[in-house]
């Protein structure tokens, strides 16, 4: 999840271009108000559901604040940021994070079903495991020399062993 | 036989069962790192047990030095 260090910044121009308006250089406002307006074509399906929408809003008194959220949050979103996204629709943000969790939890299933069928249904050690405490498998030889190497998963590997009392051995 | 992996499969299940079913962010995420944990530790050992005897003494008696 991508977090902006500072606030959400809502100032500022929308360009057109592309090119994100928080990197346009900051002009001298003298006006304090703007009008914006727009057209919406009613042969258009869409356009028409959003024209009904806009006069709900109005009747309701809610048109300006809702565009100014409708406006942080594409410009958040197409910047890559979710904190509008988190402050508006919370529940959004919990149900998307609940689907990749669900997609974890499905593969970890499927992981732990494939090493239950290799472990619960066959040997898991085609050979003898050599006892430790019994001796080396190499002999006695006093001149053997061993050259280890620390590898992670043999140390993770033993610690989990140590856990599930040698149930490989 | 395996009584003792077939408690940490029951373990991961519950894991993986409050991992989807807990109203609690902070909850899930400890359940999925656990229960990864346990899994990926469950196939180092598959893994440690298919290598040769002599290998296998190594990686063992390598793990208890390094303790």
């Amino acid at each position: 999840m991508k977090i902006k260090q500072t606030g959400v910044n809502t100032s500022g121009v929308h360009h057109k271009s592309g090119k994100s308006h928080r990197d346009a250089p900051q002009r001298r406002e003298t006006r304090l108000q703007v009008q914006v307006r727009f057209n919406l074509n009613l042969r258009h399906d869409d356009e028409k559901m959003l024209a009904d929408d806009v006069a709900y809003l109005r009747q309701n008194r809610q048109f300006r604040p809702t565009i100014i959220k409708a406006l942080k949050l594409f410009f958040d979103l197409k910047d890559g940021y979710l904190d509008v996204l988190t402050e508006l629709f919370p529940e959004v943000v919990e149900r998307i994070q609940r689907n990749a969790q669900n997609a974890e939890i499905e593969a970890l299933r499927r992981e732990i079903a494939e090493l239950k069928a290799r472990t619960l249904t066959a040997p898991v050690a085609a050979h003898e495991t050599p006892s430790v405490t019994n001796g080396s498998p190499f002999g006695t030889a006093k001149n053997a020399t061993l050259k280890l190497t620390k590898g992670i998963a043999v140390s993770t590997g033993k610690a989990f062993a140590n856990s599930i009392g040698g149930y490989f051995d | 036989m395996g009584d003792t992996l077939i408690n940490i499969y029951d373990q991961i299940d519950t894991l993986l069962h409050t991992a989807q079913e807990s109203d609690d962010q902070a909850e899930r995420d400890a359940a999925i790192r656990e229960a990864t944990q346990l899994i990926r530790g469950i196939r180092e050992q598959v893994e440690i047990a298919r290598l040769p005897a002599e290998l296998r003494y190594l990686a063992e008696r390598t793990s208890q030095l390094m303790q």
